[in-house]
C-alpha cells in the first residue's frame, strides 16, 4: 500500500516536472523569440586576387533563415545582390554554411579596390546585419 | 509669419520669379531620375547641406577641388570629418594670399585596420592573425587670381591608394573660373580630372573628366539659392545630374540650409561665430541597406569676407 503512494507521488512530482520545462520553454519563446545566433561569420579570401579567386562566405546559423547580400563600392555603388531562400542545404540551412557567393568570373569584371558587403538574414522571427570589408586586387 | 510677409514684399519682381521658375522646375528635373550621385569626400559640409549646388559658384576656399578660382578673397583655416559605409574621412584645408595671388592647400586621408586577413581552402576560409592595409590619401594644391574681372584657378592634386600590397598612384589637374555679372549673381564653371586615366579601377580614384557650371543668386541679405549642373562619366555616363541648394540665415549666427542633390534631399546648418564657423550637412541615403552621408566641417577665417550674411 505504502509502495503504490510512493509510486503515485513520483508519477505526480514528474508529470510537475514535464509541465515546469514545457512552459518554461513556451515563456522563453514567448518572450525573448526564438534565438537566432550567427557565429564565426567569415568572408574572404581577404584580400581577394581578381585574376583566380571567388568570394566565399562561412558562418553558423542556430536556425535556418533568408539571407539577402548586397556588395557596395566605398562611394555607395551597388554592383552585386544575390538573395537566398530558407533552409538551402550549405546557404541558408540551420548550423555550417559555407559557399560561394561570387564566382571568379564575375569577380574578374569589377574594379580593384574596396567594397563592402552587407549580409541581412532573417529567420522569420529576428534578423541580423552584419557588414564586411573586402578588398579585391 | 509677418518677417517672412515683409520680406515678400520687398523682394524684386526678378527675385519672385526666380524663386518661382525654381519651385517649378525642381520636381520636374531634379526629381525625374533612378540613378544617384554617389559620395564624394571632398565636399564641405555647407556644400553636403546644399546639394552639392554651391561648390561652384561661392567665394570659399573649402571649394578648392569644385572650383579652384572660389579661393579668391576667402582665407583661412578649416578641417572636415565624413563618414560614410562607416569609413571615416578626415580633411584639413589652409587658405591664403600672398600679394595679389591666392593659394589653397588641402590633405584629405582615410584608413581602415581592422579588415581580417583570410585565406580560403576550397569553400572554407580561415582568418589569420593580421589585417589587410586599406589607405588613401590625397594632396592638393590650387592658385588663383583675378585677371580682367574674371577670377581664375588651377591646380593639381596628387592621390594614393593602397590595397594591401598594391599602390595605385594618380596626378589630377583641375582648372575653374568665376565671374559676378551683378552684385547678387555669381557664375562658376570647372574642369576636374582633365586628363583622362584608362588605366584607373576604382571609385575615388576618377577615369573621366567632371565638367560643372553653378550660379549662385543672392536674393535678400539673408537668402541665398544656389543651382549647378555637373557631368560626372564616372558615376552617371548618360546625363548630367542637376543641383540646387537655398541657404536662409534665420538669424545672424544661424543659417540653415536645404538642397536636392539630384534625387535626393540634403538639410545642413552652420553655426556662424565669427571668425570660428561649425558646418553639419546631411545627405539622404536612397536605400535602406546604406547609411545617409554626414559631413561637419570646422572653419577659422583669417577674414571675415567669407560670410554670405552681410548686415
Amino acid at each position: 500500500m505504502c509502495k503504490t503512494i510512493d509510486n503515485f507521488s513520483e508519477l505526480t512530482m514528474i508529470k510537475q516536472l514535464i509541465a515546469t520545462v514545457l512552459f518554461s520553454i513556451y515563456l522563453n519563446s514567448f518572450v525573448f523569440g526564438t534565438d537566432f545566433v550567427i557565429e564565426s561569420i567569415r568572408v574572404g579570401p581577404n584580400s581577394l586576387l581578381k585574376s583566380s579567386g571567388s568570394l566565399i562566405i562561412n558562418y553558423v546559423a542556430s536556425t535556418s533563415h533568408s539571407a539577402n547580400y548586397y556588395l557596395y563600392t566605398v562611394t555607395g555603388e551597388l554592383i552585386f545582390q544575390e538573395s537566398y531562400d530558407s533552409n538551402l542545404p550549405g546557404i541558408t540551412n540551420a548550423g555550417e554554411c559555407q559557399f560561394e557567393l561570387i564566382n571568379n568570373s564575375l569577380i574578374q569584371s569589377f574594379q580593384k579596390q574596396l567594397y563592402v558587403l552587407y549580409i541581412e538574414l532573417d529567420n522569420g522571427t529576428s534578423s541580423e546585419q552584419i557588414k564586411k570589408y573586402v578588398i579585391i586586387k | 509669419m509677418e518677417l517672412v510677409q515683409n520680406r515678400l514684399k520687398n523682394m524684386s519682381l526678378l527675385n519672385k520669379l526666380i524663386i518661382i521658375l525654381g519651385i517649378i522646375t525642381v520636381p520636374l528635373v531634379a526629381l525625374s531620375t533612378e540613378e544617384t550621385p554617389l559620395f564624394d569626400p571632398y565636399i564641405s559640409g555647407k556644400n553636403v547641406g546644399l546639394g552639392k549646388s554651391a561648390g561652384l559658384s561661392t567665394t570659399d576656399y573649402n571649394n578648392m577641388i569644385q572650383n579652384p578660382s572660389s579661393i579668391i578673397n576667402s582665407t583661412g583655416i578649416s578641417l572636415h570629418a565624413n563618414q560614410y559605409m562607416d569609413i571615416d574621412y578626415s580633411s584639413i584645408i589652409f587658405s591664403n594670399e600672398l600679394n595679389t595671388l591666392s593659394f589653397a592647400v588641402q590633405y584629405l586621408g582615410s584608413s581602415i585596420s581592422d579588415i581580417n586577413r583570410s585565406v580560403a581552402n576550397g569553400t572554407y576560409i580561415t582568418e589569420i592573425e593580421n589585417s589587410v592595409p586599406y589607405e588613401f590619401h590625397s594632396l592638393s594644391i590650387a592658385f588663383a587670381k583675378n585677371i580682367f574681372g574674371i577670377d581664375f584657378g588651377a591646380g593639381i592634386q596628387y592621390q594614393t591608394l593602397i590595397l594591401d600590397d598594391i599602390t595605385e598612384e594618380t596626378v589630377n589637374e583641375f582648372i575653374g573660373l568665376t565671374f559676378i555679372p551683378s552684385k547678387e549673381a555669381r557664375i562658376g564653371f570647372s574642369i576636374q580630372n582633365i586628363t583622362p586615366k584608362n588605366d584607373i579601377e576604382n571609385a575615388l580614384q576618377k577615369e573621366h573628366p567632371i565638367y560643372s557650371t553653378g550660379v549662385s543668386y543672392k536674393l535678400s541679405n539673408f537668402t541665398t539659392a544656389h543651382l549647378a549642373f555637373i557631368y560626372n562619366e564616372n558615376e552617371i555616363s548618360t546625363h548630367s545630374t542637376v543641383h540646387y541648394g537655398i541657404e536662409q540665415y534665420i538669424s545672424k549666427y544661424l543659417p540653415i540650409r536645404l538642397g536636392i542633390d539630384h534625387n535626393r534631399y540634403t538639410v545642413g546648418v552652420g553655426l556662424n561665430l565669427d571668425p570660428f564657423e561649425i558646418d553639419i550637412g546631411w545627405a539622404e541615403s536612397r536605400t535602406d541597406i546604406i547609411d545617409d552621408q554626414l559631413t561637419i566641417s570646422f572653419s577659422y577665417a583669417f577674414t571675415e569676407k567669407n560670410h554670405l550674411y552681410k548686415p
